[in-house]
């Protein structure tokens, strides 16, 4: 479970989360026993019908990445390929090699320097969605498996 | 009395979660070009396009090509609200 600071600082940018999610047919819950764990339900603008349900889990907010991994259904089970979109960088069903996931930055730690850094200022939680829903609408290759 | 025909503006929006800086606002010719705003925005944003990611622009989730008018996205409004996206290349 996550600190209070943690758990605060999620509440108050998690309204701008729900907001873009909702103009994006998407919407946005919080994980029943862990506050700190939020389940995605987001599609490609072009396959309105394909939906996909990314886990974040905050660790320390915004001091540090989230782990973000895709679920076959809200709260449903991690690890399985078909629940990922494919998208570069996406790699089924183990990570994003991508400097805005917990599991990127631990894959590469020249990026907690520079420019790939993890940003701290401003709404992250909502620029990692932000992301995840650019690689869905723009690099979206269909689903794996 | 001047015949020429008035100038039409379009104003814009973009918003970028990761900075202090609040949204980027400015007015535009329609005929300006969607690179023009990019640039600006990235400006007020203090960021700039690096070897391994570039910022680009988007409207209603689709990338914007940098080359396009913002009459030709314009839907009646006059006013074009985007988002600032890094694209991150490497991975």
């Amino acid at each position: 479970m996550a600190d209070a600071e943690t758990l605060l600082n999620l509440a108050a940018d998690e309204a701008a989360v729900v907001e873009f999610l909702a103009g994006h047919d998407g919407r946005l819950q919080a994980d029943t026993e862990d506050p700190s764990i939020y389940w995605l339900d987001m599609r490609p603008r072009s396959a309105p019908r394909e939906r996909y349900y990314p886990r974040l889990a905050w660790q320390s907010y915004p001091h540090a990445p989230a782990s973000v991994l895709f679920a076959e259904e809200i709260a449903g089970r991690l690890g399985i390929a078909c629940a990922w979109p494919q998208i570069p960088g996406y790699r089924a069903p183990n990570d994003i090699c991508k400097p805005f996931t917990a599991e990127g930055y631990a894959l590469h730690s020249e990026w907690a320097v520079g420019p790939d850094a993890w940003p701290v200022e401003g709404n992250p939680f909502l620029w990692v969605v932000e992301t995840l829903q650019y690689g869905l609408d723009n690099e979206y290759g269909g689903r794996y498996g | 009395m001047s015949t020429a025909e008035p100038i039409t503006t379009v104003k814009t929006k973009v918003s970028f979660p990761i900075s202090k800086e609040g949204p980027y606002h400015g007015t535009y010719p329609q005929d300006t070009i969607v690179e023009v705003v990019r640039v600006a925005a990235m400006a007020h944003f203090k960021v700039t396009d690096d070897a391994e990611f570039a910022y680009v622009l988007t409207h209603h989730g689709e990338r914007e090509d940098p080359n396009r008018t913002l009459e030709s996205i314009d839907d009646g409004t006059r006013a074009l609200d985007f988002r600032l996206v890094k694209v991150i290349t490497q991975g």
